[in-house]
């Protein structure tokens, strides 16, 4: 944790209800606002490389930021999920790469493959979140 | 005491106070004691019970 609190994520009720502060949203804001910003700008690396640092640094603070705002059940919780997340991204990288190099190739289409794989995790991420509450 | 209370108390979610109040969680060492603490028992075994023992 170098910029965000753990305060900003604290999390005080169920699954849903997050009760994030100002700081949090506008952290979090920021850090989605610069896929936009890189996306937006000329595909330039001189250009590019510092956004997706500066992203990179952004985000895994934040996660590091949120864990710690979590209790020692939601952080298992986490663990899982992200243990789950891992897999199945591994998983889609291969199908997926499979796919395109078979048709037209993976150069061309990689933001695809990136853009698949993060959605695929996610949902896992969520998903096994959402199950592990309602059970415990 | 509540649960929000003893979740407050504990640093805890409210939800991880009804998943240990149904033995639907296993506490770690730490959170027993602090839980204990906070209920003013002496022991952790005045509130945490094994069920069985392998």
């Amino acid at each position: 944790m170098v910029i965000a609190k753990p305060e900003w994520f604290k999390k005080k009720k169920g699954f849903f209800s997050f009760e994030m502060t100002w700081q949090g949203t506008l952290y979090l804001i920021a850090t989605v606002s610069l896929i936009f910003i890189g996306m937006m700008l000329p595909q330039n690396m001189l250009i590019s490389l510092p956004i997706i640092g500066l992203f990179l640094f952004l985000f895994f603070d934040m996660i590091y930021a949120s864990l710690q705002s979590m209790d020692e059940r939601e952080r298992s919780h986490y663990s899982i999920a992200m243990r789950n997340a891992a897999w199945g991204m591994i998983i889609t990288m291969i199908i997926v790469t499979t796919i395109l190099s078979s048709f037209n190739g993976i150069k061309d289409n990689l933001g695809v493959l990136i853009m698949i794989t993060a959605f695929v995790g996610a949902i896992i991420n969520f998903s096994t979140r959402y199950k592990l509450e309602k059970e415990s | 005491m509540t649960q929000e209370e003893l979740a407050e108390a504990v640093d805890v979610t409210r939800q991880t106070i009804i998943a240990l109040e149904q033995g639907r969680y296993n506490p770690s060492l730490i959170l027993a004691y602090n839980v204990t603490k906070a209920l003013q028992k002496r022991y952790i075994e005045d509130v945490f019970a094994l069920d069985e023992i392998d």
